[in-house]
């Protein structure tokens, strides 16, 4: 560490603290973002302090609830963790969150690092440092006017890992037929550079299970986390009793309370995760079988400012059942989301557009019988909006 | 008279990157809607293409964008197709081509290390890509045309399109070409020269990509039409079709920044 770094740390730290103390934001990128532009390389600095190194998560889908579940489950062994649990998953988020966990002279006062990073800034974090482990979810079309073409974010990888810092081990899904086709291409390469190979995935047996984490791509979360769990090593006996207690990542199948009934938020955000999230609400038991369901697609830069993607959501093999639900549609382009139901061939006598996010959860509050739930599917800045109402409170707070 | 439209989708398999297949969803409805009756027959990489007294010659085809390497593997493949796709354009027979298609409808297309892929040559145009330091256009875009105008595609003479556009290309139109309008915001075919698409007989390319027609019922209407024109060789009045949401969602589009 370099002596400015201190004093950085304790100035980012105040900065931090104020942001929260105002109201201003969670205070997880700003003080980062600002330390870092000071003093480069404070990330790898940083990092180094960990004695047991840390764990990188990205893919399209799934980081945020995967880095819960490992995170959880160090925890349960006894580790101290550092994580970037409020989704700030740029570089910025995880040096942020770094230096809020040092003491007060500027040391890392946790052992291991659990961070989720966006896939397009999987390379800059593997230039900035080496991990110890790399757990690769999945990958699928996102949001292209930010990402670019999935086949881009693969040579940029392939670059990043071959150049730069590969991990120790390398976590990956082989049931992604995308990376498993990449990886099948550089597997020698990686071997080469002493990478240890573990795949997980669907076909690959496992007995652990999180109870209240549903869906197949829950399960999916949860190999991930626990295969590299495994690897560190954790006891089998530990991770299952760590799996029980836990809830789901905010916005992620979450559950809320408001007014009396309670409202489950499924993040949607590209057709990947619409698809997932429409076959789990289907499998869930309801009352009488009628769902009601608010759809909220916003445009903001965080969430992609091209909607076109919500044509290639499957809702055809839904109408069955979203043709008897109580459907609302709101977000900036609610309009664009009613025609596109339209289009399936929903009836606009069984849709609702109110394109406020506030009065359309009032509104589809209203519509609900008692004790029924209400099924969410927010895209990323109307998720945010749509916690913000139910809870009163924004995202770290 | 019940009337019968075949849509020819091209390469659904490889182009299909922004919701492409919403504009089939579009055409087919909208015909429903009326009683025409639709077949859609899909033509991936390979498909044999039926010869001109086929009983499902296609009376409207659909190209839409893909990544750059299904775009190449298109690319690879029109030479193959090449002969046919011409005779179908200018005979009259109608086509929409976003994007990437577009783009292999042109004279060639010029990457940044000054490498030529040429195209069909059926559009009077060429693209030219200027390398990664020189931005992509990629923003939402407001077209206006001067042939949408007609009140029996809208009642209310709108003659604008809205949609998204996300090209590293920039096309360039030869003297012979018509553009599919003008841009009132965003990039266009090039970011200067305010124009945007191309029309050649019935044949319309446009980087307005993904799912351009349920946003512009008037465009939807107008490739119907004259796909029924060509087939029946007479003008066809379409039904009015309630389109309060299209006209909303386009309304709602015109105003985005």
């Amino acid at each position: 560490m370099k002596v400015i770094d201190f004093f950085l740390i304790s100035l980012s730290k105040f900065l931090a603290f104020t942001i929260h103390l105002f109201h201003l934001g969670s205070g997880e990128t700003w003080p980062g973002h600002f330390a870092s532009e000071i003093s480069p390389g404070l990330l790898s600095r940083l990092e180094s302090q960990l004695p047991r190194g840390s764990i990188l998560i990205t893919g399209t889908n799934g980081k945020t609830t995967t880095a819960l579940v490992l995170r959880s489950i160090l925890t349960a062994a006894g580790f101290s963790v550092s994580s970037n649990h409020s989704g700030a998953n740029l570089l910025n988020g995880i040096t942020s969150r770094l230096i809020l966990d040092t003491d007060l002279p500027g040391r890392l006062k946790t052992q291991i690092g659990v961070f989720e990073v966006d896939e397009a800034n999987l390379p800059l974090a593997l230039k900035s440092y080496r991990p110890e482990i790399v757990v690769l979810l999945n990958l699928s079309r996102d949001q292209l006017d930010r990402y670019g073409e999935v086949d881009l974010t693969l040579f940029r990888w392939q670059t990043a890992f071959l150049d730069r810092n590969p991990p120790t081990i390398l976590i990956y899904n082989e049931d992604d037929s995308t990376l498993s086709a990449w990886l099948e291409n550089i597997r020698h390469r990686l071997s080469a550079f002493g990478v240890k190979i573990i795949p997980f995935g669907c076909s690959l047996p496992t007995d652990y299970g999180a109870p209240s984490l549903i869906g197949d791509f829950n399960s999916l979360n949860v190999h991930a986390a626990v295969t590299a769990a495994l690897a560190l090593p954790v006891t089998p006996e530990t991770i299952r009793q760590a799996l029980i207690g836990i809830k789901p990542a905010f916005g992620r199948g979450e559950i809320l309370s408001f007014n009396g009934h309670p409202v489950q938020i499924f993040l949607a955000k590209n057709p990947a995760s619409f698809n997932g999230n429409l076959a789990l609400i289907k499998s869930l038991e309801t009352l009488g079988n009628k769902r009601t369901l608010l759809m909220a697609l916003n445009d903001n830069i965080p969430d992609g400012r091209d909607i076109s993607w919500i044509y290639d959501i499957l809702f055809e093999q839904h109408l069955d059942w979203l043709s008897e639900a109580r459907l609302i549609v709101s977000g900036r382009r609610a309009n664009d989301l009613a025609l596109r139901l339209k289009y399936v061939g929903v009836l606009s006598a069984n849709l609702m557009i109110v394109p406020e996010i506030k009065a359309a959860l009032n509104l589809s509050i209203k519509e609900l019988r008692p004790k029924e739930t209400l099924f969410v599917l927010p895209t990323y800045s109307a998720m945010l909006a749509v916690r913000e109402v139910t809870t009163g409170q924004a995202i770290g707070d | 008279m019940t009337y019968t439209l075949n849509l020819g989708y091209f390469y659904p398999e490889l182009l299909n990157l922004y919701g492409d297949q919403g504009n089939i969803f579009c055409l087919k409805k909208r015909c429903e809607w009326r009683d025409i009756s639709v077949t859609v027959n899909d033509y991936p990489l390979g498909a044999a293409l039926p010869d001109r007294s086929a009983k499902s010659y296609p009376d409207l085809i659909f190209m839409g964008g893909g990544p750059d390497k299904s775009q190449l593997a298109v690319a690879a493949n029109l030479s193959r197709i090449g002969h046919w796709l011409s005779d179908f354009v200018d005979l009259g027979g109608v086509g929409l081509f976003i994007c990437g298609a577009y783009q292999l409808l042109g004279q060639y297309y010029q990457d940044a290390d000054g490498g030529r892929l040429d195209g069909l040559g059926l559009f009077d145009l060429y693209t030219r890509h200027f390398g990664k330091d020189k931005k992509r256009c990629i923003g939402n875009v407001v077209v206006e045309t001067d042939f949408l105008r007609d009140p029996t595609l809208n009642i209310r003479g709108k003659n604008t399109l809205v949609g998204f556009e996300n090209h590293g290309g920039r096309t360039y139109l030869g003297p012979t070409a018509k553009p599919l309008g003008l841009v009132r915001h965003g990039f266009g075919n090039n970011g200067t020269d305010k124009t945007e698409g191309v029309i050649y007989k019935n044949a319309f390319g446009t980087y307005l990509h993904g799912p351009l027609l349920p946003k512009n019922p008037h465009f939807a209407d107008h490739l119907i039409s004259l796909a029924l024109k060509r087939k029946y060789g007479e003008d066809i009045p379409l039904k009015p079709l309630d389109d309060k949401l299209e006209w909303q969602a386009h309304a709602a589009a015109e105003k985005l920044r």
